[in-house]
């Protein structure tokens, strides 16, 4: 009851500031628009274009439906490029000149790929694999019953693939579709200021004691702080998903409460960030300006401004495992774009292993001393 | 019942002694006064009745419960007053009130109930909607009485209520104490201002440099300083007054006449105003102003200390 109590007046002082508001919405909806705009205007930064690779060692069978295959997804922006040597196929993925590298050898399709969870891979590897699975049925079904294809003829089969292609209803993937997830998930970053106030606000405003002099218990107040923050900035997300599908026309997928549920993740972590550097660093401003140093560093290694793999440097590619973005922003594409849930338990865990880690120190923080 | 005893508390910030064994008792239904200049340890003290930080040594009894032992019950039964106003000036008055009025477990009907009677006994029921950010800094402290008293506490501690605010508001958070007392809540009334002590505690203790250094009820504390009373006696003419007549009059220690006012300081416990009264009309000279000079805290501060409260 009495956590509610707090948890109420912390949402009441986050959303009735109009600043704070304005900066959490306005700001990451602007930067949608912006970064939206300017990306999908200039030729040479193009976000959406997959670019695979592919040498074609199958049967007359499948050589035959890979290429109907890529004539469809060729108008849908995903490139396929013919490769003789496979060993050049497979360096030039070590090297990241593209997306993936489709092997046809037999019968079967290999897929060789190295960004770990880049959502143009994952979605290039998803096609295939349903491109594969619906090939194999048809193969089966044709050597059962040999008349089934000759029936069909190429024109039936074209209609197959193409249903493959559109599983997803969307497979290019837009700038606006980019940043309206990671302008998200570096807003919610923003949201630690939101923690940081929570009780850095307590002590200039003096009312810190007021509620320690209550018979309410620490525990109570700390809880009822981080979830008081949490649901504001869950709240903050909300309009900001809603304004970017509705005014950005961003696809947030199919599946929205796994996003909701990453997001809220992200969210924890951040609001713990944020309340125990309040405890720790005994002046908002700073604090204020310690997290604006940070966040623009783990929000670009989080791909936030630029895709991460696009920069071409390996050397960040390896550094961008450290910022808890990367995994939330991984998470998120894939199951918005490839419905796939590999990478939701990585990214949940990373948030709230870390938010475990800084309220177990608030509480820590806080027992020993007062605001 | 005693509603706070404190036996040889002492209580360090580091090297500072802000609490040097002070034994103190408040008995229930006072307006009990703690005097004292900046930095003698009076919010210390509060600090500690109200649970909100440890002692060195000693004991803190409140409502005969120990502060160590019972502090959740010794804090449901407080409202205090903070020295500094702490309000969020972002929350309307009465989301203010209703917050730390909920913290004390009110709820419902109860709880709306007594915000509203709050916020009427601080007058700001019409601004019940508006937020203190806009408020006048008499407002903020009113408010800051407000949520402090609508759990209806036992004990309302008020830490320097008044301080940086203009005399009208000022007077009617005195008279505010008053009422509040009257409605059966002891309180316990801190202030570096001599006036507000004397006019509304009904016992105080003088704090300096961590120390209680003297305790009692005003006339108490002004009769350890000074034993006699001076009397102004203000005449036309001072021609056929006689000195030595005037000191044959019992009690009076001593007579000093400048131009035309003559000064008697007498025994303070001897009643002889009408002697001198009488001395004056036997002569027949008319008096034409009479005053008469009563030692205040301040003068009791003074003459302990060497120094005033405030500097
Ligand atoms: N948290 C603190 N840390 C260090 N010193 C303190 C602290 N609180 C009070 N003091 C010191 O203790 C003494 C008493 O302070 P205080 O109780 O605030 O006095 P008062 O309320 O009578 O003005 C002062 O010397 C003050 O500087
Ligand atoms: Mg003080």
């Amino acid at each position: 009851m009495r956590i509610l109590t707090i948890m109420l007046k912390e949402i009441k002082e986050i959303l009735y500031d109009k600043n704070v508001m304005a900066i959490m919405i306005l700001l990451p909806i602007v930067l949608i628009g912006i970064l939206g705009f300017a990306f999908s205007s200039t030729s040479d930064i193009k976000l959406g274009d997959i670019k695979v690779i592919y040498t074609d060692e199958g049967d007359t069978i499948l050589s035959q439906g890979f290429d109907i295959f890529i004539k469809e997804t060729d108008k849908m922006g995903v490139k396929f490029v013919e490769i003789k040597d496979v060993s050049k196929g497979i360096s030039e993925i070590e090297k990241r000149t593209y997306d993936g590298y489709a092997f046809l050898k037999g019968k079967d399709i290999t897929f060789y790929k190295n960004a770990h969870g880049d959502i143009k891979t994952e979605i290039a590897e998803s096609m295939i694999d349903s491109f594969v699975d619906t090939f194999k049925g048809m193969t089966a079904i044709a050597s059962q019953n040999p008349a089934f294809l000759k029936n069909r003829g190429d024109i039936n089969l074209n209609r197959e693939f193409v249903k493959i292609t559109s599983i997803d209803r969307k497979v290019k993937q837009t700038s606006f579709d980019y940043y309206s997830v990671t302008m998200l998930t570096l807003i919610i970053l923003y949201g630690a200021m939101s923690g940081v106030f929570s009780i850095d606000m307590e002590r200039t405003k003096k009312t810190g004691r007021r509620i320690l002099a209550s018979p309410v218990k620490k525990y109570e107040i700390l809880i009822g702080k981080v979830l008081g923050v949490t649901f504001s900035v869950f709240i903050q997300a909300l309009i900001i998903i809603f304004f970017s599908k509705y005014i950005f026309g961003a696809n947030w997928g199919n599946d929205i409460i796994t996003v909701f549920v990453i997001i809220i993740s992200e969210i924890i972590f951040v609001v713990g960030l944020g309340v125990s550097l309040g405890f720790i660093i005994k002046n908002g401003a700073m604090a204020q300006g310690l997290l604006n140093g940070i966040i623009p560093f783990i929000a670009f290694l989080g791909g936030s401004y630029y895709p991460v793999k696009e920069m071409g440097s390996q050397f960040i590619e390896r550094l961008s495992n450290f910022s808890p973005i990367t995994w939330t922003n991984t998470a998120i594409f894939n199951v918005i774009w490839v419905g796939n849930y590999q990478y939701v338990p990585t990214a949940l865990m990373v948030n709230l292993i870390l938010a475990a880690f800084f309220i177990v120190l608030s509480a820590y923080l806080f027992r020993r001393e007062a605001f | 019942m005693k509603i706070v005893r404190m036996k040889d508390l002492t209580k360090r910030f580091g090297n500072i002694i802000a609490l040097d064994n002070v034994n103190l008792e408040i008995e229930e239904g006072e307006i009990y006064g703690l005097l004292g200049p900046n930095g003698a340890g009076k919010t210390t003290a509060i600090s500690i009745i109200c649970g909100l930080i440890s002692f060195d040594r000693g004991e803190v009894y409140v409502f005969d419960k120990d502060i160590r032992k019972d502090a959740e019950f010794i804090k449901k039964n407080i409202g205090i007053v903070p020295q500094d106003v702490a309000i969020y000036g972002d929350l309307t008055a009465y989301e203010n009130v209703k917050f730390f009025a909920s913290l004390y477990g009110l709820k419902g009907k109860e709880l709306k109930e007594n915000v509203e009677m709050a916020l009427e006994f601080v007058g700001l029921s019409d601004k019940a909607k508006e937020v203190p950010n806009k408020f006048s800094g008499g407002m903020k402290r009113r408010l800051n009485i407000a949520c402090a008293i609508a759990h209806r506490p036992k004990l309302i501690i008020m830490d320097e209520p008044t301080v940086g605010i203009d005399p009208q508001s000022r007077n009617h958070i005195l008279e505010s104490v008053k009422k509040l007392n009257e409605m059966g809540s002891t309180i316990i009334y801190t202030s570096h201002y001599m006036e507000e002590v004397e006019a509304i505690c009904t016992r105080i203790s003088i704090m300096d440099h961590g120390k209680v250094i003297a305790e009692g009820t005003k006339e108490e504390l002004t009769s350890m300083v000074t034993d006699v009373n001076t009397v102004y006696i203000e005449i036309g003419s001072i021609d056929g007054i006689k000195e030595e007549e005037l000191k044959g009059i019992k009690g009076v220690k001593d007579v000093e006449i400048k131009d035309s006012t003559i000064k008697i300081t007498s025994l303070k416990d001897v009643s002889n105003f009408d002697d001198i009264i009488h001395y004056f009309i036997s002569k027949n000279i008319p008096i034409r102003n009479l005053r008469n000079e009563i030692p205040d805290l301040e003068t009791v501060f003074l003459t302990l200390t060497g120094r005033k409260l405030r500097d």
